[in-house]
Formats: structure tokens, C-alpha cells, sequence
């Protein structure tokens, strides 16, 4: 079932609601229960509003040290990769495979160029890397696609895995990031942002989280 | 502005936060020219030595006459100076502000990141909370470990050893450097220490090296090499299994004559390396130091940041031990963010060592450490402190899963361990205890005292240590008893000795810890 709304709040209480009543409960690999709702679509029509308040909500607790919005964006801007992550956004994103700059040198100049293109589609998984049997630290964005209509530049993320309590919310904002980077070098308004979970997943041990936050 | 200011700002700005003294400065801009005129001073002619000494005081005088323009110009100021007359320079940048520079189409930008408020600063302002090397707290890294074994060249070794330095605020462990032994002639080790020692003077870093002595084939030759070079900042940890201490006796005897502490890692307790920084002792777990030598890189990250808690201070005279867990969580998140700050600066901060030691690996077994200082004499729960580091642990591991959910996958770890002394911490409150005959070792007190500091030592999983000081009579017969005794019969993954006075006759251990 699509789920849709105007604010990301909004679809994220609606998606992590969902997932509460709907998901599959199981054991993941490493023995954590959790719930899950496979090829889940979640549609946020205008993120631009309110795109950070997930992230500002998490942050505000004192059981966790929610991680920077500065970070969770430097993640999709930063084109050097840095050691201290296992992977990283931004170098795939702009230097995927030591070769492509896939935004400055592709979507934008073609969105410039063929406004109606269908062809604005970044990859983040790179077989070459990540097709290892016991790599486990894997993007979990698997690829990110640019549509132009109506003035507005919408975009669809696809991801592998999603918990949609933690990082949901990190994961949009990094779309988002990006989108709005795209949207300014060619001059649109932002739209909206689908993204499909191929598994939307809540963990056990955040489900008292998670029903506090949709109580507030 | 010149070519030579432009070089001096674009180092400060590597670590914005720090000061640096005009030798560090020199050897950052004029490093070639600087090691050519230490190579003349060196060598055995006179005439050479004169001519370096001149080189070098020139290279002085030119990066004098720079800084200080830069002083005139409000780009820099003067933070002290040294015991000799020395200058120390940083930059005049107050938190959160920029300094944008252009030269020939090139451009620096120098940052001062503004720190957010850490939940330790009212422990910090009581003085039982302090940041090892609090001002480059987060641009450097506590403890790097090098694996000589991946270089065949001295030169080559010497010089990624000096360049680490950029990025370290404590100690290099210098792993496998029983194979430099085996693999140089004398000349060529005395040639090395004697350089390495005058770099770490240059630096005020701290090399140690550690020698597996099943490895080794020379090590007893090459005594003379080790214990020559004049600096308390080499140390030395030989790694060896308890049935094996008997044969270390020259060993002993020569680190007791040049009156440096000596180091025994009991290699049935652990394998992974431990060694010796001015914070406390370094190591790295099992399971990474499993991983870590399958992946045979040149140089990985030992620690990142270090929160140093005096206990002594912390539970006062009311035995106060309530809030010691959230002490320690609040401990972990101030390091989490310590981490954030790094990684932001991360290119800045370490780039040139991680290019250097080339792998992608570097930062993957990296840990944080919480030490603590006057343990024992605090009375604090062991129950408790255990609790509290499962606590920390779970933290530790929460955090890990939220950065992985967000794709961030990065490391975050905490490790225990005991501090050497801090600065504006509590006297020493060591219950002392003399070993003046090998028999009291059999005594049902020192028993007690020894299990105990085993088991505190047991929850240390950033390096327990038993250290024993001399203060009296043994002969080297029987000092080589009371170590194959503590190695084989307790469980110390790291016996540190310390001879403080007098040759072997006169002595007699002491132990602390």
C-alpha cells in the first residue's frame, strides 16, 4: 500500500504505523528482532517544508547521540571518500568507481538538455564492491532517479534496506540534499520524494520508542 | 604574501586549535633542507658539524623573520615561550571564525570548529575530567601503530615515523621491530635511533618499540643500540611467553644499568600488541588484531580521543559512587562527539598520514579510551565499574547501528584502561608494596594485593598492566625469579618494571600501579 502526505512527519508516523501493523515479524541475521513490510512506498509531496524535523525530533533524546544533520549531508556532498566510514555516498555519487561524477557531468547537464528525460538516474550499488558474500557494510540506497515535470524536479530512491526509525529519516534528508542541489543548478522548484524500501524494517527494541513518538 | 607564509599558514591549518614551536615550523616548511643540514651535524667531521649547525640556525633565523611578519600582520600570535628561549606560534583565530587566503590562484581556507558543549564540562571545571592533550584534543590522533616489517628501508621507515607525527598527539607503537633488528647491521640501528631520538625531541613524541623475542635472533647484540639514545621518549615492550622470561636476563640487566622501565607482554595472555604512550598503555583487541594482520597494512590508528578521570576525586571523601555510570556515559558521548568533530576534519586533520600509510584501513581498529587515575585508592566497586563499562558497551554498539541505519557506517569504541599521571590530578594514593626477596611473592598479602590487581587489570580492555618499582635489594638471580614468578602464575597481559636507581644489587621492587 503506497503510503502518501503532504510533511515528512506526516509520512513518516504513517509509514512507521504501518510497519507496526502490518510488518512480518522475524529474526534478522544477526539475531535482532524486528518488523518488516517489504516494497513499501512512501511519497513526501513537499519535503522542502519540513524535511528536517525527523531528524531534529531524534536528536532531541538522551538515550542516543543522533548524528548531525551536517553529517548526515556531508555524507551525500563529499566527494573524497573518508577512512572513517566503511562506504560512503558521496565519492560513488560523484566519482562512482573512480570514473563518473554522475551529477555534475550527467543528470544536470542532461536535465539541462532534455527536460523530459526519463534517463536522470544515479547508482549508488556498485557490483564491483559491494557484490561480496560477506561484506556486510553495504549503501543501503541503491539508486536515486531525477524526474522533471511540471517545473518541479521529483525524485524516487530506491533502497535495499531501510529502518525506518533511524534511518529513514537520515536517508530522505540525503535525497533531499541532493535534489535540492540538482534543482538549483538547473533552476526548478524542488517536488516531491518517493522512496521504495525493498524491506522497511522496525527493530524489537525501538518499538517503545516508536510508539512514544506517534503518541506525541 | 610569500610563498614561504603561505606554506606556514596552509600547516597550521591542518591543526587550527594547536600551537607550534619555531623547530616544528621549520621542519614543516624547510623539512629537506632542515634533514640535509641534521645529516652534516651528524657526521664525525668537524667542519661538517659546524657548517649543519650554521644551516640549521639559518633555516631558524628565515622562518623567524616570516612568522613574525605574520605576527605583524594579526595572522598569527605568539603563545609562549619555551624553556629556551623558544617561540611558539598559533593562529590568531577565535572559535567558529575563517581566514580566507589566495596566492597564485590557490586558496586556503582555515577554520576553528566551534566544540559543542560536551556533558563533562562540570566535571571538567572540578578537575576530575580532563582531555588528554586537550588541545589537539580532536585534530590528532593519541597512538598510531607502524609495522616496520613492511619496510625494507630505514630511511624510508624514519621517514613515515617523523611524518606520523603531523597526525599523533602521544605515541607510535613500532610493531615487528625484532625483523629491523635481524635485518640491519649495527651501524645502521645506531644510525636510526640516534635520528629517531633527536626527531622526537624535535616533536615531543614518543616512539615505542616493540620486539617479539621469539622472533628475534640479535635482540642481546643489539642492547647497546636500544638503551644508547638519551630520551625518555623511546620505550621498549618485549613480547614473550612466561616459560620464556628466564632467558631475558642480559636483558634485564641492561635496561637496569641504563635505567629504562621495562615492558613484558605475556604473550599467552593476549596477541595483540600493547605499548607505551605518556596517557597509559595502548593496545587493541583480539578479534580487530585478528583482522588487522590478515590486512598487512603499513600503519593503522591505535586510539582517536582520551578522557582521563581522576577516581580519587571523583568519589571524595563521602564515597560517593551514584552517578559514577552516567559519569561514563556522558564520558562516551563526549568522545562520540570528539569522533564527530574528526571525522569532519578528517582530510585536515590525519589526511597526510593516511595517504602516507596508504590504506583504506587505517581508521577500522581504532578505539577511544577512558582512563582511570588513582583506581585503587578511590575504593570504587569493581562490580561497579564493570556494570558501567557494559553500559558504555551498549552505547558504544547503539550508536554503531544508528550510523549504519543512516549510512554512516563508522567505528565508535570505548576502552578501559589505568592513566599515568595528569597534570592537575589528585597526588599519588598507590598503596606501595616492596618485594625485597622473591619468597614474599608466596605471602598470602601479596597474593591478595596481586589478584586483585588482576582482576581490575582483567576489566581493562585498553591494557591492564602490574608495574613494580625498585627501591632495594635484589640480585639479578633473584629479580629474574620474581619475574618468571608474576609472569607465570598471574594473568597480566603487560609487566612493567621500572629501575629507578642503582645497579642490580641494590635492587628491590616496589609495585604501583
Amino acid at each position: 500500500m503506497p503510503i502518501r502526505g503532504k510533511t515528512t512527519i506526516e509520512v513518516w508516523k504513517q509509514a512507521l504505523m504501518f510497519i507496526l501493523e502490518n510488518g512480518e515479524h522475524f529474526l534478522d541475521s544477526n539475531g535482532r528482532g524486528a518488523i518488516e513490510a517489504t516494497n513499501l512506498q512512501v511519497t513526501i509531496e513537499t519535503p522542502e517544508a519540513d524535511i528536517e524535523e525527523p531528524i531534529k525530533l531524534l536528536r532531541r533524546s538522551d538515550e542516543w547521540v543522533y548524528p548531525a544533520q551536517e553529517e548526515i549531508a556531508d555524507i551525500v556532498t563529499h566527494k573524497r571518500l573518508s577512512p572513517a566510514y566503511a562506504y560512503s555516498y558521496g565519492p560513488r555519487i560523484f566519482n562512482f568507481n573512480g570514473a563518473v561524477d554522475q551529477i555534475e557531468n550527467y543528470v544536470i547537464p542532461l536535465l539541462k538538455y532534455d527536460t523530459k528525460s526519463r534517463r536522470a538516474m544515479v547508482m549508488i550499488w556498485n557490483p564491483i564492491e559491494d557484490c561480496r558474500m560477506h561484506n556486510k557494510l553495504v549503501p543501503g540506497i541503491i539508486c536515486i532517479h531525477f524526474l522533471l515535470r511540471r517545473n518541479k524536479l521529483n525524485v524516487t530512491s530506491i533502497v535495499r534496506s531501510n529502518d525506518f526509525f533511524f534511518g529513514w529519516p537520515a536517508n530522505t534528508f540525503q535525497v533531499f540534499t541532493l535534489m535540492k542541489h540538482v534543482a538549483e543548478s538547473i533552476g526548478t522548484a524542488t517536488g516531491s520524494i518517493t522512496t521504495f524500501s525493498m524491506s522497511a524494517h522496525i527493530f524489537s527494541d525501538e518499538v517503545a520508542h516508536i510508539n512514544k513518538l506517534l503518541r506525541s | 604574501m610569500r610563498e614561504t607564509e603561505f606554506q606556514i599558514l596552509t600547516f597550521l591549518r591542518k591543526d587550527p586549535k594547536n600551537e607550534f614551536s619555531t623547530t616544528q615550523i621549520v621542519w614543516a616548511v624547510e623539512g629537506k633542507d632542515a634533514e640535509a643540514a641534521r645529516k652534516l651535524i651528524t657526521s664525525d667531521e668537524k667542519k661538517q658539524k659546524v657548517h649543519g649547525k650554521s644551516k640549521l640556525a639559518q633555516l631558524h633565523r628565515k622562518i623567524l623573520y616570516h612568522l613574525n611578519r605574520l605576527v605583524t600582520e594579526k595572522l598569527l600570535v605568539i603563545s609562549r615561550i619555551g624553556e629556551k628561549g623558544e617561540k611558539y606560534f598559533s593562529l590568531a583565530l577565535g572559535e567558529g571564525e575563517e581566514l580566507h587566503i589566495e596566492k597564485n590562484h590557490r586558496r586556503i581556507i582555515i577554520t576553528r570548529p566551534v566544540t559543542p558543549a560536551l556533558p563533562i564540562e562540570g566535571y571538567e571545571q572540578k578537575g576530575i575530567i580532563q582531555k588528554f592533550e586537550e588541545k589537539s584534543w580532536v585534530e590528532k590522533l593519541n597512538s598510531v601503530l607502524v609495522n616496520a616489517e613492511s619496510f625494507t628501508d630505514l630511511t624510508n621507515l624514519a621517514n613515515f615515523l617523523v611524518k606520523s607525527f603531523d597526525g599523533v598527539n602521544d605515541v607510535i607503537g613500532l610493531y615487528g621491530f625484532e625483523r629491523v633488528l635481524k635485518m640491519h647491521n649495527d651501524s645502521a640501528v645506531s644510525s636510526f635511533m640516534h635520528n629517531l631520538a633527536v626527531s622526537c625531541e624535535d616533536y615531543g613524541r614518543s616512539i615505542c618499540f616493540i620486539i617479539d623475542l621469539e622472533k628475534a635472533d640479535r635482540v642481546e647484540s643489539t642492547l647497546p643500540l636500544l638503551t644508547k639514545p638519551a630520551t625518555d621518549l623511546f620505550s621498549f615492550v618485549f613480547e614473550v611467553h612466561p616459560r620464556e622470561v628466564n632467558k631475558m636476563g642480559r636483558i634485564v640487566a641492561e635496561f637496569t644499568k641504563a635505567r629504562i622501565p621495562l615492558n613484558i607482554k605475556n604473550k599467552d595472555q593476549t596477541s595483540a600488541p600493547f605499548f607505551v604512550g605518556r596517557a597509559g598503555i595502548y593496545n587493541f583487541s583480539e578479534e580487530d588484531w585478528r583482522i588487522a594482520q590478515t590486512h598487512k597494512s603499513q600503519a593503522i590508528a591505535c586510539a582517536q580521543s582520551t578522557l582521563c578521570l581522576d577516581v580519587y576525586k571523583y568519589v571524595g571523601a563521602g564515597k560517593d559512587f551514584s552517578d559514577f555510570r552516567k559519569l561514563l556515559v556522558n564520558a562516551s558521548k563526549a568522545l562520540l562527539v570528539a569522533n564527530q568533530l574528526q571525522r569532519k576534519g578528517y582530510h585536515d586533520y590525519f589526511g597526510s598520514i593516511w595517504k602516507t600509510a596508504s590504506t583504506p584501513d587505517f581508521m577500522l581498529f581504532s578505539r577511544n579510551y577512558i582512563r582511570f587515575w588513582n583506581f585503587e585508592a578511590s575504593e570504587l566497586p569493581l562490580e561497579l565499574v564493570r556494570s558501567a563499562k557494559e553500559e558504555i558497551d551498549r552505547f558504544s554498539a547503539s550508536e554503531y547501528i544508528i550510523y549504519q541505519a543512516c549510512g554512516m557506517p563508522t567505528r565508535f569504541e570505548i576502552a578501559l584502561a589505568p592513566a599515568f599521571k595528569m597534570g592537575s590530578f589528585s597526588p599519588e594514593q598507590f598503596q606501595r608494596m616492596e618485594i625485597t626477596r622473591p619468597e614474599e611473592l608466596l605471602s598470602e598479602k601479596t597474593k591478595n594485593i596481586l589478584r586483585q590487581r588482576e582482576e581490575l587489570s582483567s576489566l581493562f580492555n585498553g591494557g591492564g598492566i602490574a608495574s613494580f618499582y625498585n627501591s632495594g635489594a635484589l640480585s639479578l638471580q633473584e629479580f629474574m625469579r620474581v619475574l618468571e614468578t608474576v609472569a607465570t602464575t598471574y594473568r597480566f597481559p603487560l609487566i612493567n618494571f621500572e629501575f629507578k636507581r642503582g645497579s642490580m644489587p641494590e635492587l628491590k621492587l616496589t609495585e604501583f600501579m
